[in-house]
Protein backbone atom coordinates (compact mmCIF):
# COMPACT_ATOMS: atom_id res chain seq x y z
CA UNK A 1 0.00 0.00 0.00
CA UNK A 2 1.21 3.32 -0.81
CA UNK A 3 2.76 5.03 2.16
CA UNK A 4 1.27 8.32 1.60
CA UNK A 5 -2.58 6.88 1.57
CA UNK A 6 -1.65 5.17 5.49
CA UNK A 7 0.16 9.05 6.36
CA UNK A 8 -3.36 10.44 5.37
CA UNK A 9 -5.37 7.69 7.20
CA UNK A 10 -3.27 8.51 10.46
CA UNK A 11 -4.41 11.86 10.06
CA UNK A 12 -7.79 11.38 9.42
CA UNK A 13 -8.28 9.05 12.77
CA UNK A 14 -6.47 11.83 14.84
CA UNK A 15 -9.30 13.83 13.53
CA UNK A 16 -11.84 11.11 14.09
CA UNK A 17 -10.27 10.06 17.81
CA UNK A 18 -10.32 14.03 18.84
CA UNK A 19 -14.37 14.72 18.13
CA UNK A 20 -15.00 11.46 19.97
CA UNK A 21 -12.77 12.63 23.16
CA UNK A 22 -14.27 15.96 22.81
CA UNK A 23 -18.11 14.09 22.43
CA UNK A 24 -17.14 12.16 25.51
CA UNK A 25 -16.04 14.95 27.28
CA UNK A 26 -19.22 17.01 26.11
CA UNK A 27 -20.93 14.29 27.55
CA UNK A 28 -19.38 14.19 31.07
CA UNK A 29 -20.22 18.14 31.27
CA UNK A 30 -23.54 17.57 30.58
CA UNK A 31 -23.82 14.90 33.21
CA UNK A 32 -22.25 16.70 35.93
CA UNK A 33 -24.20 19.98 34.96
CA UNK A 34 -27.50 17.14 35.49
CA UNK A 35 -26.42 16.44 38.56
CA UNK A 36 -26.18 19.86 39.68
CA UNK A 37 -29.40 20.88 38.99
CA UNK B 1 5.84 39.43 10.07
CA UNK B 2 3.75 37.23 8.03
CA UNK B 3 1.06 38.87 6.12
CA UNK B 4 -1.59 36.99 6.94
CA UNK B 5 -5.42 37.82 5.67
CA UNK B 6 -8.23 38.95 8.39
CA UNK B 7 -9.99 35.87 9.26
CA UNK B 8 -6.55 34.18 10.39
CA UNK B 9 -6.05 37.12 12.68
CA UNK B 10 -9.40 37.05 14.31
CA UNK B 11 -8.99 32.93 14.70
CA UNK B 12 -5.70 33.51 15.94
CA UNK B 13 -7.59 36.52 18.51
CA UNK B 14 -10.87 34.47 19.00
CA UNK B 15 -8.37 31.70 20.67
CA UNK B 16 -7.27 33.77 22.79
CA UNK B 17 -10.84 35.56 23.42
CA UNK B 18 -11.92 31.46 24.55
CA UNK B 19 -9.38 31.13 26.57
CA UNK B 20 -9.49 34.04 29.21
CA UNK B 21 -13.60 33.51 29.48
CA UNK B 22 -13.31 29.80 29.68
CA UNK B 23 -10.17 30.30 32.19
CA UNK B 24 -12.65 33.28 34.05
CA UNK B 25 -15.45 30.72 34.31
CA UNK B 26 -13.75 27.89 35.63
CA UNK B 27 -13.28 29.98 39.00
CA UNK B 28 -17.22 29.06 39.75
CA UNK B 29 -15.73 25.52 40.20
CA UNK B 30 -13.41 26.23 42.74
CA UNK B 31 -14.86 25.99 46.29
CA UNK B 32 -11.67 24.86 48.01
CA UNK B 33 -7.89 24.07 48.05
CA UNK B 34 -8.19 20.28 46.31
CA UNK B 35 -10.47 21.90 43.62
CA UNK B 36 -7.73 25.04 43.44
CA UNK B 37 -5.01 22.51 43.29
CA UNK B 38 -6.18 19.17 41.70
CA UNK B 39 -9.27 20.15 40.38
CA UNK B 40 -10.84 18.46 43.46
CA UNK B 41 -9.58 15.14 41.88
CA UNK B 42 -12.28 14.87 39.29
CA UNK B 43 -10.68 14.24 36.23
CA UNK B 44 -12.57 11.96 34.17
CA UNK B 45 -10.82 10.25 31.12
CA UNK B 46 -11.20 12.58 28.14
CA UNK B 47 -10.19 15.68 30.13
CA UNK B 48 -7.34 13.15 31.53
CA UNK B 49 -6.51 12.46 28.04
CA UNK B 50 -6.65 15.97 26.55
CA UNK B 51 -4.63 17.94 29.61
CA UNK B 52 -1.92 15.44 29.49
CA UNK B 53 -1.46 15.39 25.90
CA UNK B 54 -1.82 18.97 25.07
CA UNK B 55 0.91 19.66 28.18
CA UNK B 56 3.02 17.32 27.35
CA UNK B 57 4.49 19.01 23.93
CA UNK B 58 5.98 22.44 24.33
CA UNK B 59 6.37 23.13 21.04
CA UNK B 60 5.67 22.08 17.49
CA UNK B 61 8.87 24.56 15.77
CA UNK B 62 11.62 22.01 17.29
CA UNK B 63 10.25 18.73 16.33
CA UNK B 64 9.50 19.97 12.79
CA UNK B 65 13.18 21.04 13.02
CA UNK B 66 14.62 17.70 14.11
CA UNK B 67 12.71 16.35 10.92
CA UNK B 68 13.52 18.79 8.39
CA UNK B 69 17.14 18.10 9.76
CA UNK B 70 17.69 14.68 10.35
CA UNK B 71 14.23 12.75 8.69
CA UNK B 72 12.50 9.62 10.31
CA UNK B 73 14.93 9.39 12.98
CA UNK B 74 13.17 11.96 14.74
CA UNK B 75 10.21 9.48 15.42
CA UNK B 76 12.66 7.09 16.72
CA UNK B 77 14.03 8.89 19.14
CA UNK B 78 11.15 11.75 19.88
CA UNK B 79 8.77 9.11 19.46
CA UNK B 80 9.49 5.06 19.83
CA UNK B 81 11.60 5.40 23.25
CA UNK B 82 9.17 7.80 24.91
CA UNK B 83 5.95 5.37 24.13
CA UNK B 84 7.55 2.27 25.70
CA UNK B 85 8.37 4.55 28.78
CA UNK B 86 4.93 6.13 29.15
CA UNK B 87 4.14 2.31 28.81
CA UNK B 88 6.24 1.26 31.91
CA UNK B 89 4.12 4.55 33.11
CA UNK B 90 1.29 3.44 32.97
CA UNK B 91 1.56 0.22 33.69
CA UNK B 92 3.76 0.09 36.70
CA UNK B 93 3.42 3.47 38.33
CA UNK B 94 -0.04 5.62 37.53
CA UNK B 95 -2.82 3.71 38.99
CA UNK B 96 -0.65 3.25 42.59
CA UNK B 97 0.40 7.19 41.75
CA UNK B 98 -3.45 7.93 42.32
CA UNK B 99 -4.19 5.17 44.99
CA UNK B 100 -1.32 7.05 46.88
CA UNK B 101 -3.99 9.91 47.04
CA UNK B 102 -1.18 12.78 47.58
CA UNK B 103 -0.42 16.00 45.40
CA UNK B 104 3.51 16.60 44.04
CA UNK B 105 6.66 14.35 43.88
CA UNK B 106 7.77 15.81 46.58
CA UNK B 107 4.75 14.53 48.83
CA UNK B 108 5.79 11.28 47.39
CA UNK B 109 9.58 11.57 48.65
CA UNK B 110 8.41 11.92 52.13
CA UNK B 111 6.08 9.73 52.14
CA UNK B 112 8.69 7.24 51.18
CA UNK B 113 11.07 8.45 53.32
CA UNK B 114 9.53 10.08 56.08
CA UNK B 115 12.21 13.08 55.90
CA UNK B 116 11.47 16.77 55.25
CA UNK B 117 14.71 16.98 53.33
CA UNK B 118 14.60 14.86 50.84
CA UNK B 119 11.02 16.68 50.14
CA UNK B 120 12.81 20.07 50.46
CA UNK B 121 15.11 18.96 47.95
CA UNK B 122 12.57 17.36 45.75
CA UNK B 123 10.58 20.68 45.25
CA UNK B 124 14.16 22.41 44.53
CA UNK B 125 14.82 20.12 41.51
CA UNK B 126 10.97 19.78 40.15
CA UNK B 127 11.17 23.56 39.88
CA UNK B 128 13.98 23.84 37.87
CA UNK B 129 12.08 20.95 36.11
CA UNK B 130 9.24 22.97 35.40
CA UNK B 131 10.75 26.38 35.20
CA UNK B 132 8.93 27.69 31.38
CA UNK B 133 11.63 30.25 30.73
CA UNK B 134 12.48 28.29 27.00
CA UNK B 135 8.59 28.09 26.60
CA UNK B 136 8.04 31.48 27.12
CA UNK B 137 10.86 32.40 24.78
CA UNK B 138 9.04 30.72 22.46
CA UNK B 139 5.39 32.33 22.31
CA UNK B 140 7.78 35.62 22.37
CA UNK B 141 9.20 34.55 19.06
CA UNK B 142 5.45 33.34 17.52
CA UNK B 143 4.22 36.82 18.49
CA UNK B 144 7.11 38.63 16.96
CA UNK B 145 6.12 36.31 13.50
CA UNK B 146 3.08 37.09 13.79
CA UNK B 147 2.23 40.52 14.63
CA UNK B 148 5.85 41.94 14.46
CA UNK B 149 5.80 43.16 18.27
CA UNK B 150 9.31 43.77 20.26
CA UNK B 151 10.03 40.25 21.69
CA UNK B 152 9.86 41.32 24.96
CA UNK B 153 5.96 42.62 24.29
CA UNK B 154 5.47 39.31 23.25
CA UNK B 155 7.03 37.24 26.36
CA UNK B 156 5.34 39.75 28.29
CA UNK B 157 1.44 39.34 27.31
CA UNK B 158 1.70 35.25 26.88
CA UNK B 159 3.19 35.71 30.11
CA UNK B 160 -0.01 38.65 31.34
CA UNK B 161 -2.99 36.24 29.60
CA UNK B 162 -1.67 33.19 31.18
CA UNK B 163 -1.14 34.11 34.62
CA UNK B 164 -5.03 35.52 34.48
CA UNK B 165 -6.76 32.68 34.21
CA UNK B 166 -4.44 30.13 36.15
CA UNK B 167 -4.06 32.72 39.23
CA UNK B 168 -7.71 33.21 39.21
CA UNK B 169 -9.12 29.19 38.38
CA UNK B 170 -5.95 27.34 39.26
CA UNK B 171 -5.67 23.84 38.09
CA UNK B 172 -9.46 23.91 36.89
CA UNK B 173 -8.48 26.90 34.51
CA UNK B 174 -5.58 24.76 33.43
CA UNK B 175 -7.40 21.83 31.90
CA UNK B 176 -10.34 23.23 30.19
CA UNK B 177 -8.27 25.60 28.91
CA UNK B 178 -6.37 22.60 27.83
CA UNK B 179 -8.83 21.10 26.02
CA UNK B 180 -9.47 23.55 23.58
CA UNK B 181 -5.32 23.72 23.20
CA UNK B 182 -5.42 19.72 22.86
CA UNK B 183 -8.89 20.07 19.97
CA UNK B 184 -6.59 23.08 17.86
CA UNK B 185 -3.06 21.47 18.01
CA UNK B 186 -5.01 18.01 16.85
CA UNK B 187 -6.77 19.73 14.06
CA UNK B 188 -3.68 22.11 13.08
CA UNK B 189 -0.92 18.96 12.74
CA UNK B 190 -3.62 16.63 10.97
CA UNK B 191 -5.06 19.65 8.62
CA UNK B 192 -1.67 19.89 7.08
CA UNK B 193 -1.05 16.76 5.86
CA UNK B 194 -3.69 16.49 2.91
CA UNK B 195 -2.75 19.77 1.99
CA UNK B 196 1.33 19.21 1.78
CA UNK B 197 0.36 15.75 0.06
CA UNK B 198 -2.25 17.77 -2.70
CA UNK B 199 0.02 20.48 -3.32
CA UNK B 200 3.71 18.27 -4.12
CA UNK B 201 2.48 14.76 -4.08
CA UNK B 202 2.89 11.38 -2.65
CA UNK B 203 5.37 8.83 -1.79
CA UNK B 204 7.57 9.33 -5.05
CA UNK B 205 7.86 13.72 -4.38
CA UNK B 206 9.59 12.31 -1.06
CA UNK B 207 11.60 9.68 -2.09
CA UNK B 208 13.17 11.49 -5.28
CA UNK B 209 14.07 15.12 -3.29
CA UNK B 210 14.88 13.72 -0.02
CA UNK B 211 18.51 13.44 0.94
CA UNK B 212 18.98 9.39 1.00
CA UNK B 213 19.18 8.82 5.06
CA UNK B 214 15.70 10.95 5.88
CA UNK B 215 13.75 8.19 5.39
CA UNK B 216 15.81 5.82 7.28
CA UNK B 217 14.63 5.41 10.35
CA UNK B 218 18.13 5.14 11.79
CA UNK B 219 19.03 8.21 9.94
CA UNK B 220 22.57 6.73 9.78
CA UNK B 221 22.75 7.47 13.25
CA UNK B 222 25.24 5.32 15.35
CA UNK B 223 23.22 2.49 17.99
CA UNK B 224 24.85 4.79 21.11
CA UNK B 225 23.81 8.29 19.77
CA UNK B 226 20.34 6.89 19.00
CA UNK B 227 20.05 5.25 22.70
CA UNK B 228 21.73 8.43 24.06
CA UNK B 229 18.87 10.51 22.43
CA UNK B 230 16.28 7.96 22.99
CA UNK B 231 16.99 7.61 26.55
CA UNK B 232 16.00 11.18 28.20
CA UNK B 233 12.42 9.53 27.44
CA UNK B 234 13.28 8.73 31.59
CA UNK B 235 12.01 12.46 32.00
CA UNK B 236 8.86 10.87 31.76
CA UNK B 237 9.16 8.83 34.96
CA UNK B 238 9.69 12.26 37.25
CA UNK B 239 7.73 14.41 35.01
CA UNK B 240 5.29 16.53 37.73
CA UNK B 241 2.69 17.12 35.01
CA UNK B 242 2.22 13.21 34.85
CA UNK B 243 2.22 12.88 38.25
CA UNK B 244 -0.32 15.84 38.72
CA UNK B 245 -2.57 14.21 36.48
CA UNK B 246 -2.66 11.16 37.93
CA UNK B 247 -3.60 12.50 41.22
CA UNK B 248 -6.10 14.72 40.04
CA UNK B 249 -7.88 11.38 37.93
CA UNK B 250 -11.54 10.87 39.31
CA UNK B 251 -10.57 6.94 39.61
CA UNK B 252 -7.41 4.69 40.53
CA UNK B 253 -8.05 2.94 36.81
CA UNK B 254 -8.27 6.32 34.97
CA UNK B 255 -4.59 7.29 35.04
CA UNK B 256 -3.27 3.73 33.22
CA UNK B 257 -6.17 3.78 30.89
CA UNK B 258 -5.71 8.05 30.09
CA UNK B 259 -1.86 7.29 29.87
CA UNK B 260 -2.78 4.32 27.18
CA UNK B 261 -4.97 6.19 25.25
CA UNK B 262 -2.87 9.46 25.33
CA UNK B 263 0.05 7.30 23.49
CA UNK B 264 -2.16 6.51 20.89
CA UNK B 265 -2.80 10.09 20.32
CA UNK B 266 0.42 10.81 20.42
CA UNK B 267 1.58 8.15 17.96
CA UNK B 268 -0.92 9.95 15.49
CA UNK B 269 0.47 13.46 16.35
CA UNK B 270 4.22 12.20 15.66
CA UNK B 271 3.61 10.89 12.34
CA UNK B 272 1.84 14.08 11.45
CA UNK B 273 4.80 16.56 12.42
CA UNK B 274 8.09 13.97 11.29
CA UNK B 275 5.95 13.77 7.82
CA UNK B 276 5.42 17.47 7.65
CA UNK B 277 8.66 18.30 8.34
CA UNK B 278 10.21 15.52 5.78
CA UNK B 279 7.77 17.21 3.54
CA UNK B 280 9.31 20.79 3.97
CA UNK B 281 12.63 19.60 3.92
CA UNK B 282 11.52 17.73 0.22
CA UNK B 283 9.56 20.67 -1.21
CA UNK B 284 13.03 23.15 -0.14
CA UNK B 285 14.97 20.39 -1.92
CA UNK B 286 13.02 20.28 -4.68
CA UNK B 287 13.06 24.64 -4.99
CA UNK B 288 9.37 24.42 -4.38
CA UNK B 289 9.77 25.85 -1.01
CA UNK B 290 11.54 28.93 0.39
CA UNK B 291 12.77 28.06 3.86
CA UNK B 292 14.36 30.72 6.14
CA UNK B 293 15.76 28.56 8.64
CA UNK B 294 15.11 25.04 9.88
CA UNK B 295 13.42 26.17 12.86
CA UNK B 296 10.67 27.98 10.92
CA UNK B 297 10.90 25.52 8.09
CA UNK B 298 7.03 23.65 9.54
CA UNK B 299 6.20 27.44 9.44
CA UNK B 300 6.78 27.83 6.07
CA UNK B 301 5.56 25.07 4.71
CA UNK B 302 2.31 25.87 6.52
CA UNK B 303 2.30 29.69 5.08
CA UNK B 304 2.90 27.41 1.61
CA UNK B 305 0.20 25.32 1.73
CA UNK B 306 -2.56 26.25 3.73
CA UNK B 307 -5.63 27.93 2.51
CA UNK B 308 -7.27 30.78 4.29
CA UNK B 309 -9.18 30.01 7.45
CA UNK B 310 -7.16 26.46 7.77
CA UNK B 311 -3.97 28.27 8.10
CA UNK B 312 -5.52 30.44 11.14
CA UNK B 313 -6.58 27.48 12.46
CA UNK B 314 -2.68 25.98 12.16
CA UNK B 315 -1.43 29.12 13.93
CA UNK B 316 -3.63 29.08 16.44
CA UNK B 317 -2.82 25.49 17.44
CA UNK B 318 0.90 26.70 17.24
CA UNK B 319 -0.04 28.99 20.09
CA UNK B 320 -1.48 26.42 21.74
CA UNK B 321 0.71 23.84 21.70
CA UNK B 322 3.16 26.14 23.74
CA UNK B 323 0.38 28.01 26.21
CA UNK B 324 -0.77 24.58 27.22
CA UNK B 325 2.85 23.95 28.67
CA UNK B 326 3.46 26.97 30.08
CA UNK B 327 0.17 27.88 32.20
CA UNK B 328 0.62 23.85 33.09
CA UNK B 329 4.14 24.32 34.03
CA UNK B 330 3.86 28.02 36.04
CA UNK B 331 1.62 26.16 37.94
CA UNK B 332 3.49 23.33 38.73
CA UNK B 333 6.46 25.91 39.90
CA UNK B 334 3.85 27.35 42.05
CA UNK B 335 2.67 24.68 44.11
CA UNK B 336 6.33 23.82 44.64
CA UNK B 337 6.25 27.22 46.45
CA UNK B 338 3.38 26.97 48.27
CA UNK B 339 2.51 23.49 48.39
CA UNK B 340 5.91 21.75 49.06
CA UNK B 341 7.96 24.29 50.49
CA UNK B 342 5.92 27.09 52.58
CA UNK B 343 2.88 24.44 53.60
CA UNK B 344 5.18 21.31 54.33
CA UNK B 345 8.56 23.18 55.24
CA UNK B 346 8.09 26.26 56.99
CA UNK B 347 4.60 26.78 57.95
CA UNK B 348 2.87 23.68 58.99
CA UNK B 349 -0.15 25.09 60.32
CA UNK B 350 -1.28 27.27 57.29
CA UNK B 351 -4.59 27.46 56.41
CA UNK B 352 -5.93 26.44 53.18
CA UNK B 353 -6.70 30.21 52.13
CA UNK B 354 -2.97 30.98 52.78
CA UNK B 355 -1.47 28.16 50.99
CA UNK B 356 -4.00 29.38 48.13
CA UNK B 357 -2.85 32.55 48.52
CA UNK B 358 1.07 31.68 48.57
CA UNK B 359 -0.23 29.59 45.04
CA UNK B 360 -1.55 32.57 43.54
CA UNK B 361 2.15 34.28 44.71
CA UNK B 362 4.30 31.88 43.08
CA UNK B 363 2.48 31.66 40.26
CA UNK B 364 3.43 35.18 39.63
CA UNK B 365 7.40 34.47 40.97
CA UNK B 366 7.68 31.36 38.91
CA UNK B 367 6.49 33.93 35.75
CA UNK B 368 8.36 36.01 36.24
CA UNK B 369 11.30 34.00 36.84
CA UNK B 370 10.99 32.18 33.59
CA UNK B 371 10.41 35.84 32.08
CA UNK B 372 13.39 37.17 33.26
CA UNK B 373 15.58 34.29 32.24
CA UNK B 374 13.75 33.94 28.49
CA UNK B 375 14.48 37.78 28.54
CA UNK B 376 17.54 39.17 29.81
CA UNK B 377 19.78 35.44 30.17
CA UNK B 378 19.01 33.89 26.68
CA UNK B 379 22.26 32.11 26.79
CA UNK B 380 20.84 30.22 29.94
CA UNK B 381 17.52 29.48 28.45
CA UNK B 382 19.43 27.28 25.85
CA UNK B 383 21.30 25.75 28.79
CA UNK B 384 18.18 25.21 30.49
CA UNK B 385 16.76 21.89 29.42
CA UNK B 386 20.09 20.42 30.45
CA UNK B 387 19.19 22.05 33.56
CA UNK B 388 15.81 20.30 33.60
CA UNK B 389 17.70 17.23 32.82
CA UNK B 390 19.52 17.68 36.13
CA UNK B 391 16.21 17.43 37.86
CA UNK B 392 16.23 14.16 36.82
CA UNK B 393 19.57 12.75 37.40
CA UNK B 394 18.53 13.49 41.04
CA UNK B 395 14.93 12.28 41.47
CA UNK B 396 14.64 9.50 39.09
CA UNK B 397 15.92 7.22 41.39
CA UNK B 398 14.94 8.01 44.55
CA UNK B 399 11.63 8.53 43.34
CA UNK B 400 11.55 5.08 41.70
CA UNK B 401 13.26 3.32 44.22
CA UNK B 402 10.65 4.28 46.81
CA UNK B 403 8.24 2.54 44.94
CA UNK B 404 10.30 -0.38 43.73
CA UNK B 405 13.07 -0.95 46.07
CA UNK B 406 12.33 -4.12 48.59
CA UNK B 407 14.41 -2.96 51.39
CA UNK B 408 13.70 -0.15 53.88
CA UNK B 409 13.43 3.25 52.60
CA UNK B 410 16.41 5.01 54.05
CA UNK B 411 16.52 9.13 54.05
CA UNK B 412 19.82 9.26 53.82
CA UNK B 413 20.09 6.52 50.70
CA UNK B 414 17.90 9.14 48.71
CA UNK B 415 19.71 12.52 50.63
CA UNK B 416 22.93 11.23 49.26
CA UNK B 417 20.56 9.98 45.33
CA UNK B 418 19.47 13.16 45.12
CA UNK B 419 22.78 15.27 45.93
CA UNK B 420 25.62 13.07 44.14
CA UNK B 421 22.73 12.48 41.39
CA UNK B 422 22.50 16.28 40.93
CA UNK B 423 26.03 17.26 41.43
CA UNK B 424 27.51 14.94 39.06
CA UNK B 425 25.45 15.92 36.35
CA UNK B 426 25.90 20.09 37.35
CA UNK B 427 29.97 18.75 36.71
CA UNK B 428 29.57 17.05 33.58
CA UNK B 429 27.45 20.07 32.25
CA UNK B 430 29.73 22.74 33.76
CA UNK B 431 32.70 20.68 31.99
CA UNK B 432 30.81 20.43 29.00
CA UNK B 433 29.99 24.16 28.82
CA UNK B 434 33.43 25.29 29.57
CA UNK B 435 34.68 23.49 25.98
CA UNK B 436 32.52 24.37 23.51
CA UNK B 437 32.62 23.13 19.51
CA UNK B 438 33.47 25.78 16.77
CA UNK B 439 29.56 25.44 16.29
CA UNK B 440 29.11 26.53 20.01
CA UNK B 441 27.42 23.14 21.43
CA UNK B 442 29.19 21.52 24.30
CA UNK B 443 31.72 18.80 24.48
CA UNK B 444 30.51 16.66 27.40
CA UNK B 445 33.07 14.16 28.50
CA UNK B 446 33.07 11.14 26.78
CA UNK B 447 30.37 13.22 24.61
CA UNK B 448 27.94 11.74 26.96
CA UNK B 449 24.73 13.70 28.00
CA UNK B 450 25.07 14.83 31.98
CA UNK B 451 21.90 12.91 32.80
CA UNK B 452 23.52 9.72 32.17
CA UNK B 453 26.01 9.92 34.56
CA UNK B 454 24.11 11.62 37.23
CA UNK B 455 21.58 8.81 37.09
CA UNK B 456 24.46 5.76 37.50
CA UNK B 457 25.85 7.56 40.21
CA UNK B 458 22.27 8.64 41.87
CA UNK B 459 21.47 4.61 41.71
CA UNK B 460 25.08 3.99 43.25
CA UNK B 461 24.98 5.92 46.21
CA UNK B 462 21.25 4.96 46.63
CA UNK B 463 22.05 1.36 46.55
CA UNK B 464 25.07 1.71 48.87
CA UNK B 465 23.65 3.87 51.48
CA UNK B 466 20.80 1.84 51.67
CA UNK B 467 22.60 -1.16 52.17
CA UNK B 468 25.18 0.88 55.13
CA UNK B 469 21.98 2.09 56.70
CA UNK B 470 19.91 -1.22 56.67
CA UNK B 471 23.47 -3.13 58.23
CA UNK B 472 24.13 -0.19 60.97
CA UNK B 473 19.86 -0.53 61.81
CA UNK B 474 20.39 -4.11 62.39
CA UNK B 475 24.01 -3.91 64.56
CA UNK B 476 21.43 -1.81 66.42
Amino acid sequence: MDPIILLQLDAVILVIATVILSYYFFKDMIKEFKEKK
Amino acid sequence: MLDLHPIDYSIILGYFILILIVGFFAKRKIHNLNDYFLAGRRLTLPIFVATLVSTWYGGLLGVGELSYNYGAVNWLTQGFFWYIIYLFFALFLANRIRKSNLTTIPDQLEKFYKDKKTRFLGAIFNFLMVTPASYLLSIGFIFTLLFDWPLWIGVLIGTLIMIFYTLRSGFIGVIYTDFIQFVLMMAGVALIIPFAVQNYGGWEFLTTNLPSLHLDITGGWSTQMILVWGFLAFWTLVDPGFYQRCYAAKDTKIPRKGILISIGFWLLFDICTTFTGLYARAAAEAGLLSVSSPTTAYLDIAISVLPIGILGIFLTGLIATVMSTIDSFTFLGAMNISHDIYKHVFRPNATDKQVMNMTKIGIVLTALFAGTLALYFDSIVAMWYTIGTIGISALIVPVLGGFFYPGRKSAKAALSSIILGAAVSLSWMIFGYLNLDSWGWPQYPLAIEPLYPGMLISLLAFLLVSLLDSKTMEGK
